[in-house]
């Protein structure tokens, strides 16, 4: 009896892969450390080896799999599209149940993910606490899923700003649009980002597109959306959130997130978690639902950039774009925000090499493996220091936290912003 | 176990604990290569950053006697970078630093690490080309290409690497350093020792450096493809297009088996009804390649072509080159176990040669698949078979030898770029004379004694 009940499911998967190695180009932590065995074609042989029996889930496995950041870039560049991806999360699960799950991440996992409101109380405690660490030169403070920030408490690098007043206290379960008539009714999932760290960017999100003409719903009775628990193998709790936020948005026809991984966890559902025939009919149906906020903006409200205008304090300035994973590989999202920014009155656009590079911060692995996570910003420091721009944006809170400490690190003068965050 | 603990010590103190792996999930990442047959895991790896690093670990090997497996990219098919009895794999992905380039003297200088991919980017940038273009440029490393004498469909204009290797830095197997050649693109200096050591498959010693030889970016290329109902036709017209005196940079064929799959996996708009396509680049002075691509246009159709697509732009080129590129893939995702051969005959006997293969395949039932450099006639009939299927993978070997023996009949060769690493090891004896073997037998002695070199490989 194979140990490895997700992966030999996929054992069909493991076919495509026929060794040319050409992933190894793509892949940001092969190129971080030249070795075959942080490299998706490695990480394709290692799994292979664990179906056939040929290796243990040792927390060695553990770590060559756990420091894939889930990017892609190997699969869309795969002749054969081999579905490494796929692959480290089903050996992930493995590994997890084998015992392969560092005790910290279960317990924040279990206790605070799948209770909201403790996490929310949690975070405003240690959100006053906060107040007392020494603050950053610099001028930004944004992240995301909040275990991850938890476990990073004592790793000594820049640290997400938490919100001391919560999404929950600035934006009411129903806001109505500015305008006389709604042109659309849309449920908003907001993600631990936007609820706990950066709630002013959540609140000014719900703000400009009830400007939009949206009526925007934001349900108590969500979640986390996922992401770093199934990311970390955790698929029965991945299970019960995903039922909770699928649950919770019943009623609406179309639901829309400002974080790019969250949206893609959430249009994910249904390859990652659906066990059972129910599961995957409300899966589907959900995720049909599911908008990264660019593509409500230009998809069913038609948006014309001109539209929107360019915050006082960003006119004039030269902003870049950085493509997050989970938009333009996991979503295939690339033109839609490059058209924002190139069409808004008031920015000058300067596209970066590689703009579509992973950053590094790949969920929890710029906590557990942060030289590596180091490694991979170092080449992302490059592409923004060529770009010469004073803004960087992006559309992802897990990608802002990266970049901004990428760029600390480095010295370099540019802010980090959520592309809607640039917008009145 | 070969690497005792002292040797361990030795080799920690030599690249540093970082550059040394030992645990066995990295090994793992080190027992295979690009060929689906072989698998054999080191007891230890290690990344020198230095020439003197080099030299110290084949020292060290010599007088301990244990195997060393240098090692680039790891995208060979034949098995040359699986460690096949044990010991040390030398990973040089980590010397990868472009040293030199020289615009007006032509020339580069390179560390074995670099991907030649960004060896091409680098040289792109200053109107240079190093015109060798293995399929596998994202892959590949330059220690890999010069020690397969790696070459692709440029072949057929510009030669393949040993035509631009001008001189090495070399680790001999007792390792010793040596350099050879020079930087000029003539030299008579008694033997040529820089060509032994081209294509010789990691088993004479280490690349450490390579004097490159460039040639200027032509200025311009265009790309056609021509449609054919008869994939023997299009095999013989590469002759007639050259014997109009006009010297195609690339001349490649697909057939249809390959064009349906590339259909399939990225929608061209090729014609997946037809027998086979044939597509050229022609490069050089943008008047003269205008001028030829009409000239190869009507040669096409004056040869039974049904219809030639003329790629009006450079984007429109380079998805006929992708495609081209994803025929690999193509070949090797539909079929358990591919054995992509490499056979290469003389031009004329292209179309012999396509024959024959599809005489095996009619009477066998087995699909060999034919897909290649049709301008210098280096073939990759392709055998589609299942390793795990005794009695099929037996017939497709059964295949695989007619085919060679067919190809040696027609004054060709049993491997034109891949090499012979394990996978050709039992034919060699059919392609060179005993005498010729035991030549290259006696030189192998001569420089390493003790057989620590790449050990396994080219004969059994
Ligand atoms: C999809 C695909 C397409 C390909 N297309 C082509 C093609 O068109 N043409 C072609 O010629 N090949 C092709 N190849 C084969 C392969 O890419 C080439 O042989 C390439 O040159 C190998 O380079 P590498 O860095 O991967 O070498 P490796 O595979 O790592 O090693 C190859 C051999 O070189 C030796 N070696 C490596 N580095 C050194 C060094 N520094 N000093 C001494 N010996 C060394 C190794 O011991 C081994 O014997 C293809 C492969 C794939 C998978």
């Amino acid at each position: 009896m194979l140990a490895a009940p997700e992966l030999a499911k996929r054992r069909d998967l493991t076919r495509a892969c026929m060794k040319c190695g050409f992933c190894s180009y793509f892949c940001p932590t092969y190129q971080a450390e030249l070795q075959e065995g942080l490299g998706a074609r490695g990480r394709q042989m290692l799994v292979r080896n664990v179906i056939q029996g040929q290796q243990q889930l040792t927390h060695q496995l553990a770590d060559r799999l756990n420091t894939c950041t889930l990017c892609r870039a190997c699969v869309v560049n795969c002749p054969a599209k081999a579905p490494t991806d796929q692959l480290v999360l089903a050996a992930r699960a493995d590994l997890a149940n084998a015992g392969q799950y560092p005790l910290g991440k279960r317990v924040v996992f279990r206790l605070f993910l799948k209770h909201r409101r403790l996490l929310g109380l949690g975070l405003k405690w240690a959100a006053w606490w906060q107040r007392l660490l020494p603050a950053t030169a610099g001028r930004q403070g944004k992240a995301r899923h909040l275990p991850h920030f938890l476990e990073g408490l004592t790793q000594g690098r820049q640290l997400p700003q938490l919100a001391s007043r919560q999404l929950r206290q600035l934006v009411p379960p129903l806001s109505r649009p500015s305008g006389a008539l709604a042109r659309l009714r849309v449920g908003f999932f907001s993600g631990c980002s936007q609820e706990f760290l950066d709630a002013e960017s959540g609140a000014h999100l719900v703000d400009l597109l009830g400007r939009q003409g949206c009526e925007v719903h934001f349900p108590r009775a969500q979640g986390c959306c996922g992401s770093p628990v199934v990311t970390s193998g955790d698929l029965e709790l991945g299970r019960a959130l995903a039922d909770q936020n699928v649950a919770a948005f019943r009623d609406f026809d179309l639901v829309f997130s400002g974080c790019a991984s969250c949206s893609s966890m959430l249009k994910e559902y249904l390859p990652c978690l659906a066990n059972t025939p129910e599961r995957r009919q409300r899966y589907a149906q959900f995720q049909a639902k599911i908008r990264n906020v660019s593509e409500l903006l230009f998809g069913e409200l038609r948006l014309d950039p001109a539209q929107l205008k360019v915050k006082p304090e960003y006119r004039g300035k030269r902003v870049t774009w950085h493509d997050p994973c989970h938009l333009v590989r996991y979503q295939d999202i690339r033109a839609e925000p490059r058209r924002l920014l190139r069409g808004a009155a008031g920015l000058e656009y300067i596209e970066m090499p590689h703009a579509d590079r992973c950053c590094g911060m790949a969920g929890t692995l710029t906590l557990y493996y942060y030289d590596l996570a180091k490694k991979i910003g170092d080449v992302k420091a490059r592409a923004i220091q060529t770009s010469g721009a004073d803004i960087v944006v992006t559309e992802c809170p897990g990608c802002i936290v990266q970049l901004t400490d990428t760029a600390v690190r480095h010295g370099l003068d540019v802010q980090v912003l959520h592309l809607l965050d640039l917008f009145e | 176990m070969t690497l005792d603990r002292a040797i361990l010590r030795r080799l920690s103190e030599i690249v540093g604990p970082a550059n040394l792996l030992t645990e066995a999930e990295d090994l793992a990442a080190y027992a295979y290569d690009a060929t689906s047959r072989w698998a054999q895991r080191p007891e230890a790896v290690v990344f020198p950053t230095t020439t003197d690093q080099v030299a110290a670990i084949v020292r060290l090997a010599h007088e301990r006697r244990f195997p060393v497996t240098p090692r680039g990219g790891g995208t060979n098919v034949s098995g040359g970078s699986v460690p096949i009895q044990g010991g040390l794999v030398l990973g040089l992905a980590r010397m990868n630093r472009i040293l030199e380039l020289h615009a007006e003297n032509l020339v580069a200088v390179v560390e074995p690490g670099v991907v030649l991919m960004n060896l091409n980017l680098a040289l792109a940038q200053q109107g240079l080309l190093f015109p060798p273009d293995p399929q596998s440029a994202v892959g590949a490393t330059l220690g890999g290409v010069v020690a397969e004498n790696a070459g692709g469909p440029a072949g057929l204009k510009y030669g393949v690497t040993k035509h631009y290797v001008l001189g090495l830095e070399w680790v001999l197997p007792d390792g010793e350093v040596v350099h050879l050649g020079a930087t000029t693109t003539k030299n008579r200096t008694g033997y040529d020792l820089t060509q032994l050591f081209v294509g010789s498959e990691g088993t004479l010693g280490v690349m450490t450096k390579a004097i490159l030889r460039l040639i200027p970016k032509p200025p311009a290329a265009r790309t056609l493809a021509a449609v054919f109902d008869e994939v023997a036709e299009a095999g013989a017209v590469v002759s007639k297009v050259l014997a109009a005196g006009i010297l195609p940079a690339k001349a490649e064929l697909l057939d249809r088996w390959v064009i349906q799959r590339i259909e399939e996996m990225m929608p061209l708009g090729l014609p997946t009804d037809a027998d086979a396509l044939l597509l050229f680049e022609l490069d050089g002075a943008p008047e003269a390649v205008d001028r030829e691509v009409e000239r190869v246009t009507a040669i096409c159709r004056a040869s039974g072509a049904r219809n030639v697509l003329v790629a009006r732009n450079a984007d429109e080129a380079l998805r006929y080159w992708t495609a081209r590129k994803a025929g690999f893939a193509a070949v090797f995702g539909k079929a358990r176990t591919t054995l992509a051969e490499d056979v290469t005959v003389p031009r004329s006997q292209i179309p012999n040669l396509i024959r024959k293969c599809k005489e095996l395949e009619r009477a066998s039932g087995i699909t060999i698949v034919i897909i290649g450099h049709a301008g210098d006639g280096n073939l990759h009939p392709s055998i589609l078979t299942d390793a795990e299927d005794p009695e099929h993978f037996q017939r497709a070997q059964e295949l695989m030898h007619a085919i060679f023996n067919h190809a040696l009949a027609l004054g060709g060769v049993i491997s034109g770029e891949h090499g012979v690493g394990l996978e050709k090891r039992p034919f060699l004896a059919l392609a060179v004379s005993p005498r010729v073997l035991q030549v290259m037998k006696d030189l192998k002695r001569l420089l390493d004694p003790h057989g620590i070199m790449n050990p396994g490989k080219i004969w059994e």
